[in-house]
């Protein structure tokens, strides 16, 4: 994918006037209810769970990796999450006894949670973090009302950060962060050096820091 | 007020379109838990049509199933340890030390083949190597090349030498050093360039372009030097000797067939077909060896070599059964 479509989050007008011709259609879902949509892949688990989890695993996987890139800025860091949510699912037998929610809430609860202790650990010094407060323990609920709104505004805060960026900087940063690329491999491609490839990186992750940790203060 | 809240209002959240008011109605409406589930139902169908990337869902599952499989068959293993270690706890533990033993003597005797490439030309054959890492190495006849197997360049690249070899090495972009090793205790270290190494009884090295670094050793202390294009460097009977020749392309024209003489004499070429067709050239007199010839000519074998030797210096030779050659005014 092209790394300019990436910076922004993408929305066409068009789709946002259809959008809302249906908006009556949509409420009336809403006050039904939410249709669950998941009782066809519950069946198959019920049937032959290692089919039932490939038809969960498929419907889902694409678009939580899709939602954990916006706040890892790693292709293979995003992957890597979602994967260890299924594996913990899968291994532990959990989709088993997922009866309360929907899967899909509990995807993207889990993810959200995953996403943070990641953000926490990486931009936030969690060793520091720990000596202080002696534990490792989420700080706050993940699923409070307000905890959901402050993620989503961070996912656009991080947006905002990257894209204020000077060019060069931003490419830079989405070759090494998004595409893991190596620093020699970006400084080739780019035709500068390596030292100011590192200088670009440096900078970047400065300004993705200050905004998750002001963020979370 | 649950009516305010539809999915335009999420999408519009997600995509940073609502206002402050709109927030705090989200905020409220997400009191309530059973929202939650159309909150994140909204989510995810925001997410499917926003795509980020496209990661391989296919070798994700596969990844995340073999992981599991690994765990149930660690649960076996450990299942098939309990059974060997009641088999072994009989008599049957001296078979099995002596089958242990058999595995290592063989490993001892055979490892080196196991780890290591090795590529042997035959006499009157030339063969082109390409290394992993794109070098192209070009055999001499009757030469052989030992190079890891496994990790190659890992560390540095590292190849054995013996006989005569023409190399044309690749600048790797880390700068990874390029190591021939000789039996004779010359070690050539390169980054990048094309030389020509010989390395039997006696050592030679002809640098063809760019720089090289050689450890060698000269009365048993060790030295170094290093070559600029041109230099010739040689180690006969212990003799170390080091030239600048014109033309060091000449001492790799081997690679196509072509010998090139320039004042050589019947002696050396008899030393040329001792390597590479393993003929011995026996001569009538001192003085006849010491003949010298100049020019370069093509020859695809022994047979056409000897032609063209002989007319050159308008002398006879007798092809005998040992493959010894006599030659005679």
């Amino acid at each position: 994918m092209n790394e300019n479509n990436f910076l922004r989050l993408q929305h066409n007008e068009n789709a946002d006037k259809k959008r809302s011709e249906l908006v009556v259609d949509f409420n009336k879902a809403n006050n039904a209810k939410v249709l669950d949509n998941e009782s066809i892949i519950r069946q198959a688990i019920q049937k032959n769970p290692v089919e039932g989890f490939e038809l969960l695993f498929k419907r889902y996987y694409q678009p939580l990796c899709s939602h954990a890139i916006r706040y890892v800025y790693s292709k293979q860091i995003a992957e890597d999450l979602v994967s260890e949510i299924f594996a913990n699912m899968w291994s532990k037998g959990l989709y088993k006894n997922i009866n309360q929610s929907s899967f899909r809430t509990y995807l993207y609860q889990a993810l959200r949670n995953s996403i943070y202790n990641y953000l926490d650990k990486e931009f936030r010094h969690q060793e520091h973090h720990k000596k202080i407060i002696g534990t490792t323990d989420l700080p706050i609920d993940i699923n409070t009302p307000q905890t959901i709104l402050l993620f989503d505004e961070l996912v656009l805060k991080i947006q905002a950060a990257i894209s204020s960026l000077p060019t060069q900087c931003q490419k830079v940063f989405i070759l090494s962060r998004v595409d893991s690329k190596k620093n020699n491999e970006i400084a080739k491609e780019l035709d500068i050096k390596i030292k100011t490839v590192e200088a670009h990186l440096t900078k970047a992750l400065l300004a993705l820091r200050l905004v998750i940790q002001s963020h979370f203060k | 007020m649950n009516d305010l809240i539809n999915k335009q209002t999420l999408f519009d959240n997600f995509s940073g379109k609502s206002t402050p008011l709109q927030k705090q109605m989200i905020e409220k409406w997400l009191g309530e838990p059973d929202n939650l589930e159309y909150y994140y139902m909204c989510l995810n169908e925001w997410e499917t049509e926003n795509l980020q990337f496209l990661p391989n869902e296919q070798s994700a599952f596969y990844k995340i199933i073999s992981v599991n499989q690994d765990y149930n068959q660690e649960k076996k293993q450990s299942f098939n340890q309990s059974l060997i270690y009641r088999f072994f706890s009989h008599k049957n533990i001296a078979v099995a030390s002596v089958i242990l033993m058999m595995v290592i003597g063989s490993l001892y005797f055979f490892g080196n083949s196991i780890t290591t490439k090795t590529i042997h030309t035959a006499f009157g054959e030339t063969q082109k190597v390409v290394l992993p890492d794109g070098s192209i190495v070009t055999l001499n006849s009757n030469s052989t090349l030992r190079y890891a197997r496994f990790g190659f360049g890992a560390k540095n690249r590292l190849v054995h030498l013996t006989g005569e070899a023409d190399f044309s090495i690749k600048h790797t972009f880390d700068n990874k050093q390029f190591l021939v090793n000789t039996d004779n205790d010359v070690t050539i270290a390169v980054l990048g360039t094309e030389f020509t190494a010989y390395a039997r009884e006696t050592s030679r090295v002809v640098l063809k372009s760019g720089k090289i670094e050689l450890d060698y050793k000269e009365n048993n202390v060790n030295k170094k030097l290093v070559m600029k294009p041109g230099d010739l460097f040689e180690n006969a009977s212990k003799k170390v000797s080091i030239n600048h020749v014109e033309h060091p392309e000449n001492f790799s024209s081997w690679k196509n067939h072509e010998f090139v003489f320039d004042n050589t004499s019947l002696y050396d070429i008899a030393k040329i077909c001792k390597d590479n067709y393993d003929l011995t050239f026996v001569f009538e007199s001192k003085e006849l060896a010491e003949r010298r010839i100049s020019g370069s000519f093509h020859a695809e074998n022994e047979d056409e070599l000897l032609d063209a030797v002989s007319q050159l210096l308008d002398i006879n030779y007798k092809y005998n059964k040992d493959r010894t050659i006599y030659l005679f005014d």
